[in-house]
């Protein structure tokens, strides 16, 4: 298991270009700086195609910066980086593999025993509340908030020291989702890793984060710290108080966003 | 429960029409002369498949049993060389863009061949050279019959006509590979080596069990087809070929349900192995 030290995540004059066939050189990350910190739970909020998943991926280590860097604590990172989990919309989960196997997968490539991540993934799946009596079905006879536990118990169990979430719940259906988040709550709590938690949801944004970034084409446009404590209450006076003051920023950036 | 078994009972009792159809027309056509020179009467076929040791009578060649394993041989030493070498070259050319760019067209074209095309030249090239004249020598070799049965004349030709599919396949298998599965692979650490067999091989077995299943069936076909060329001595092509020119036609009629047969159950079982390995693909949405 790797360590879950929590460690910052920090961008400097981050860019990326592209050559795109159709739309000519296009920038979807344009000269970021930014720093999140330790243990905290960040989300970014921005209108699809403004550059967030491009973020999480330079983040990653998946795709190379065109200008500028990526640290995580004192390491650039030049190629993938390892001690990152992530989770998107899809769950991405190996078909070919049962849940136990998908869980269990990280610590499978990093050459853990197999008695020793199966009890791992089996408590994450505890963690995740889901039932040990599923560790053997297959992923496509689970729904779509259970693949996305899977995922999540996927993260959990790597214990990675950055956590990087691409619109996780946006395929789910409303209890599900407020179940899901309520869980990502209480497990961030448990294990607080610097988590980067990419939304289009401003509710959601408000309800999960410890600060919310705004991005809009490929920039930075506004970076707001929450000041409610967890657990939070989406009816309550305090919550639509800093919803409406969220609204009102966007509104005086609506030139640059479009959400 | 009792829908199930009923409409299990009606697809089986469909199933099986076919067979009986066919059978009865054969029966009225045939009647019951044992010496019919160009359809034997049902009785003396069932006579030779219940029989499938007995000596063939009539003309020079192995009982049954032996032709059908004689055949069953060549097939899979064939069908074995085109899996090891089909799957290598089709993960060569998914692995690597110009080995692609390099085989693509000559694979293309090669395979619009009849592999039975290449026969006379491979019996010109390789002449009767068999495993067993290689393993002990030209002069020993008939000291090992089963294995001098096996000419590699024939066995290319087998491998010819299976290869393609399996590389072709296998390389749309690797080309199925979700860039996304090797990035979350990635992002775990994963070597070069781990992704190849955690994430591309079993990726890819959906596509390389339909090459295996296509290529199952030319490779049964093309050597039953081979075996009736001369060069070759044995096997159920060989055993319809003389049957038929020496008259005696429930042999070649006999060694024909046997060649369905086994072919039945061939395909059943890479569909079996298809279904273990790849059902995910199916049942994923």
């Amino acid at each position: 298991m790797h360590d879950s030290t929590r460690l910052p995540i920090t961008l400097t004059n981050l860019t990326k270009s592209f050559d795109s066939q159709d739309r000519g050189k296009i920038t979807p990350v344009k000269n970021v700086s930014i720093t999140f910190n330790p243990g905290e739970l960040t989300c970014i909020l921005g209108q699809s195609g403004c550059g967030k998943t491009t973020l999480l991926r330079l983040i990653s280590g998946l795709i190379k910066p065109s200008a500028g860097k990526v640290e995580i604590g004192n390491d650039q990172i030049l190629q993938h980086a390892k001690n990152v989990a992530s989770v998107n919309q899809s769950g991405d989960l190996l078909p070919w593999l049962n849940v136990l196997q998908n869980v269990a997968f990280g610590l499978e490539i990093a050459g853990f025993a197999k008695a020793e991540r199966n009890q791992c993934a089996l408590k994450a799946l505890n963690s995740v509340n889901l039932d040990e009596s599923i560790a053997n079905s297959m992923i496509w006879e689970l729904s779509g908030g259970m693949r996305q536990r899977v995922a999540l118990a996927r993260a959990l169990c790597f214990r990675a020291s950055i956590m990087l979430m691409d619109e996780p719940f946006a395929s789910l259906d409303e209890p599900t989702r407020h179940q899901l988040q309520d869980m990502l709550i209480r497990l961030h709590r448990e294990m607080p890793v610097t988590t980067v938690f990419v939304t289009h949801s401003i509710e959601e944004a408000l309800y999960l984060a410890d600060r919310i970034v705004v991005f809009s084409k490929g920039e930075i446009v506004a970076d707001i710290p929450v000041e409610l404590g967890q657990p939070r209450d989406r009816f309550c006076s305090e919550f639509i108080g800093q919803l409406l003051d969220i609204r009102k920023i966007l509104a005086a950036h609506k030139s640059e966003i479009d959400l | 429960m009792k829908k199930a078994v009923a409409k299990i009972a009606i697809k089986s009792l469909l199933g099986v029409t076919g067979p009986a159809v066919i059978l009865l027309c054969w029966h009225l056509y045939a009647g019951d002369h044992p010496n019919s020179q160009i359809v034997p009467s049902v009785g003396s076929v069932v006579d030779v498949l219940l029989h499938p040791t007995a000596q063939v009578q009539g003309f020079d060649c192995e009982p049954l049993a032996q032709s059908t394993l004689y055949s069953v041989l060549r097939m899979l030493t064939g069908f074995a060389l085109a899996v090891v070498s089909g799957i290598a070259i089709g993960l060569l050319m998914g692995a690597f863009k110009p080995v692609r760019y390099l085989l693509n067209p000559t694979i293309s074209a090669a395979m619009t061949v009849s592999p039975l095309a290449w026969f006379p030249l491979a019996i010109l090239s390789m002449k009767m050279a068999s495993i067993s004249s290689w393993l002990n020598g030209e002069n020993l070799a008939y000291q090992y019959d089963t294995l001098d049965r096996l000419k590699f004349a024939v066995i290319v030709i087998i491998w010819v006509g299976a290869f393609f599919p399996i590389a072709l396949n296998t390389l749309a298998g690797v080309d199925s590979v979700r860039h996304r599965h090797v990035e979350i692979a990635k992002s775990f650490g994963a070597s070069r080596w781990q992704i190849l067999t955690k994430i591309v091989l079993p990726s890819m077995l959906p596509g390389v069990f339909t090459g295996l299943r296509l290529a199952g069936g030319i490779a049964w076909r093309v050597i039953v087809a081979a075996e009736m060329f001369p060069g070759t001595t044995g096997g159920l092509g060989y055993m319809i070929r003389f049957s038929n020119s020496e008259s005696e036609p429930q042999y070649a009629f006999a060694a024909i349900i046997v060649i369905a047969l086994v072919g039945v159950v061939f395909d059943g079982l890479l569909r079996y192995l298809q279904w273990r390995s790849s059902r995910w693909c199916a049942a994923s949405v």
